[in-house]
């Protein structure tokens, strides 16, 4: 509870001694504020002498669009025959200009991107204009969630695009927006998404509530808000799934669930979820639903290989010689001789460089990262196999295994899949396959009490709902997909009419 | 607070349990594949241990394993493992134990204490080989066979090879049940080394744990209809005295029902269906024509060394046949020594019904 608000009555307090903004909030005049904002050299605050009166225009210079004021605000003004600030509203070309007191809000708009239009410096009175500059990137294809098949569009920083790409595809009323913004110096803004009279209310309060309570002064990003607003914030399992494509959302929205985006952030986290959303990906209702559900099948052997490979290696290989097959104990023990270390430092010394490898990929620029690949892979597992520092055996189940967890189509997902083996590895260098259990029954105990917006995590297998079954292990066609899920306990929980789709037309002659 | 202070007390305490169980890394081990039981003298006994050697490869393939074999003697009694360990410059390990052999000596003497050993161990596995030798179980193992196996792994699939086909099912696991169950008793293959090859010269017969006679290789397949249902046995019909004709089984299916259970008097009834197809002939006669005929011949040279075999299990007063479970099944007042008297004069009428499916190709 360091970041969450337990009781949210009090909104304005400065008793966590932010003195930052203890003073940018004791700016109650608008002249204190001017005074304070002066001192930035990116403030541009002007007289402009019209037709019967004077006006002055502040703004904030980098966060609007230069050429907006000289074209659509300056022109109107210098040729209008307005005489009282009111009458302004009548010349200028926008849709939406708010005519305010309020220092505060005046402040807060002024900082996002607003120009502020006041008869003189001193007087409270102001209209407020959007002019913001859109600095963001264009929209582009998903590179972390990429597919085959289907759109091609991902999210980008900016929270109107995003959602106007989500408008697009749900054209109807009942889709809601909340907005609220979090950060205390931040000012992030985030708006709550769900589609009314889907979307069971418990959830979006509940989000709605959390995102309310968060107490942080940062947030950049919405894997920030995740962990704050995770159920269990300390689990390697993220309870809420991060998505960069506009078609997930919405699928998901559908389904019943709600979700969240951040200004700033390309992602958009979705919620409640299990476990089992983390390994589907698009292409699994792009295909035929055996073909879909035989990649899922592969994808989720991987990740239990991925975890179990180099364990049950090491406890095979160090006490139970028992269980080796005939025909590989042979190969199994000659690749074994000569190698100075026993099964689990040697297992722990090929994974580790496995993970640094991984880990100096990941930040390089493509065509490095490559070579990085080609070092790591050819030259240190030959060399190490040649040195006699490993077995080949070995080797080849490292390899196999990382490769494994790159099935997992969640990149959260895919970094505790990573983290996940090293209790197994050691437990099974230290008690094998008994030590194997014990991990993994403390992994289920872990995941059993795991919920993810206060809905069960491991939800079809625990607590059992059969009929969620269908989007599991396997996908079921579509003909079978008639009811939401369970899980979001949604309001109207048909997807079809189902009379219709089973209405059988008389031959007609 | 307090939870974080329970874990680390949980986990400490697990840590603190390591030293108790030994690694056995795969590569600081002797693995031994084969164990040898001889008759030395009157008080000692021979043990023979092959256990494979490994080469280092250097990372680049497989390379052949060489067999380490080995002697001791021992006093009667006392185990072997000492002895054998005093030559070993690995710990001795017998979790991959495959075969067991007996001199046939030693056999009769009674074995039970030789397999008592690995019965109690839990990391011996219940599907490994036992097999008396006609002859010294050392000499076998220290023979240099043409095969690119180790003897053990050699022996072991010359068995189980052969109990998918022609031979009875046997094993550790079923040794063990027939000399604990009632009624019944244990076999196990007999081997013979014939010049660079291993021959399974017939089925050696146990009363208890003592070896008494043994049944050709002959009549493993007759034995084998009346001991369990099975398919892929090969059998040759003699259609007369000069000419053979080689069956495989489709499916053999055997049936038995006893009547007058309760009496001094029990008459088992032992049917077999047997359904194959003819493989080889060495004969003129044209198959298609005479199906009716070779299947008669088939019946009845198969109920003749059946009955032959229930003659010879009676009068040496051995079941391994398993029928006096058979007719406890059918008597609630069924007891062992009851059994052992009358099982000499037990009326069996075994029954054979034969179909040749299919006479090959060349129809």
């Amino acid at each position: 509870m360091l970041f969450r608000r337990k009781n949210k009555t009090n909104n304005n307090n400065n008793k966590n001694g932010h003195k930052l903004l203890s003073r940018a909030e004791r700016a109650k005049s608008l002249s204190d504020f001017f005074s304070m904002m002066e001192e930035s050299k990116d403030f541009v605050s002007s007289d402009h002498k019209l037709k019967h009166m004077t006006v002055r225009i502040s703004y904030l210079n980098p966060m609007v669009d230069p050429k907006s004021i000289r074209r659509d605000i300056l022109p109107y003004l210098i040729s209008c025959d307005a005489t009282k600030l009111e009458d302004l509203v009548h010349y200028l070309p926008f849709v939406s200009i708010t005519h305010t007191k309020d220092v505060e809000q005046i402040k807060e708009k002024l900082l996002k991107g607003f120009i502020l239009i006041q008869k003189h410096k001193e007087d409270p009175d102001g209209l407020l204009l959007e002019l913001t500059a859109q600095h963001g990137r264009q929209v582009t294809p998903p590179e972390v969630e990429f597919s085959v098949i289907g759109p091609k569009t991902a999210f980008v920083e900016s929270l109107d695009t995003n959602i106007a790409l989500i408008r697009k595809l749900l054209p109807i009323p009942n889709f809601k927006v909340k907005e609220m913004s979090v950060g205390k110096v931040t000012k992030t803004k985030v708006a709550v998404i769900y589609i009314d009279g889907i979307a069971n209310r418990e959830n979006v309060n509940t989000l709605t509530q959390r995102l309310k309570d968060i107490e942080y002064d940062n947030i950049i990003d919405s894997s920030f808000l995740v962990q704050m607003l995770s159920d269990n914030k300390h689990s390697p399992f993220p309870q809420l799934v991060d998505t960069e494509r506009p078609d997930r959302v919405v699928s998901a929205l559908i389904e019943g669930k709600v979700a969240f985006i951040l200004d700033g952030s390309p992602f958009v986290i979705m919620g409640p979820t299990t476990i089992m959303e983390f390994f589907t990906a698009f292409d699994d209702y792009a295909l035929v639903w055996y073909l879909a559900s035989f990649f899922r099948l592969v994808r989720l052997g991987s990740v239990a290989f991925s975890v179990f490979a180099t364990p049950l290696y090491v406890a095979v290989l160090t006490y139970h010689y028992q269980l080796i097959p005939q025909d590989l104990i042979g190969t199994l023990i000659s690749s074994r001789m000569g190698v100075p270390f026993p099964p689990i430092i040697e297992a722990l010394l090929m994974e580790l460089t496995i993970e640094v490898l991984r880990e100096a990929g990941v930040r390089l620029p493509t065509k490095v990262g490559q070579t990085i690949g080609i070092v790591g892979g050819i030259v240190i597992g030959t060399a190490s196999v040649q040195a006699n520092l490993t077995s080949n055996v070995l080797l080849i189940l490292i390899a196999m295994a990382a490769l494994a967890s790159f099935t997992t189509p969640n990149y959260k997902m895919n970094n505790t899949v990573r983290l996940l083996r090293f209790p197994f590895l050691i437990a099974a260098g230290f008690f094998g396959m008994i030590g194997i259990a014990a991990v993994f029954a403390i992994l289920v105990a872990h995941l059993l009490k795991l919920t993810s917006l206060g809905r069960p995590y491991i939800e079809p297998f625990y607590p059992l709902r059969l009929s969620d079954l269908k989007d599991a292990f396997v996908r079921l066609p579509y003909s079978q997909q008639g009811q939401r899920p369970l899980l979001q306990r949604p309001v109207d929980s048909g997807r079809v009419n189902t009379w219709r789709a089973n209405f059988k037309y008389d031959i007609d002659e | 607070m307090e939870k974080l202070k329970r874990m680390a007390v949980a986990l400490s305490s697990l840590l603190l349990l390591v030293g108790c169980e030994q690694p056995k890394v795969v590569d600081d081990i002797r693995i031994v594949q084969a164990l040898g039981y001889d008759y030395y003298d009157e008080s000692h006994i021979l043990g023979t241990i092959t256990t494979p050697i490994y080469a280092h490869t250097g990372g680049s393939g497989q390379v052949q394993a060489t067999a380490d074999t080995y002697s001791v003697v021992s006093h009667i009694g006392r185990t072997l493992n000492t002895l054998l360990e005093s030559r070993s410059e690995f710990p001795l390990e017998i979790g991959k134990l495959l075969v067991i052999l007996y001199g046939k000596d030693l056999a009769k003497g009674g074995l039970f204490p030789y397999i008592d050993v690995v019965n109690r161990n839990p990391d011996v596995g219940r599907t490994i080989s036992l097999a008396v030798v006609d002859g010294r179980a050392e000499t076998i193992l220290n023979h240099k066979f043409t095969t690119d196996q180790l003897v053990s792994a050699y022996l072991n699939d010359l068995i189980q090879h052969n109990t998918k086909a022609s031979f009875p099912k046997n094993n550790l696991h079923e040794f063990l049940y027939s000399y604990f169950g009632d009624g019944m008793d244990p076999f196990m293959p007999l081997l013979k080394l014939k010049q660079h090859h291993v021959e399974i010269e017939g089925i050696a017969l146990f009363k208890g744990d003592n070896y008494v006679d043994y049944l050709p290789f002959e009549y493993a397949y007759p034995f084998k209809m009346m001991f369990e249902s099975f398919n892929d046995g090969s059998y040759e019909v003699p259609i007369n005295r000069n000419h053979y004709m080689s069956i495989t089984n489709i499916s053999s299916k055997v049936d038995y029902k006893v009547e007058n259970a309760s009496s001094n008097r029990p008459i088992i009834y032992i049917n077999v269906k047997e359904k194959g197809f003819l493989r080889e002939s060495s004969s003129t006669m044209q198959p298609k024509q005479n199906i009716k005929e070779i299947e008669r011949i088939m019946e009845r040279t198969l109920e003749r060394e059946g009955n032959q075999i229930l003659e010879m299990l009676k009068k040496l007063g051995v079941d391994p046949l398993r029928l006096g479970d058979k007719v406890r099944s059918y008597d609630r007042g069924w007891s062992e020594e009851k059994w052992r008297a009358i099982y000499p004069h037990v009326t069996v009428k075994l029954d054979v019904r034969t179909t040749l499916a299919q006479t090959g190709i060349i129809e």
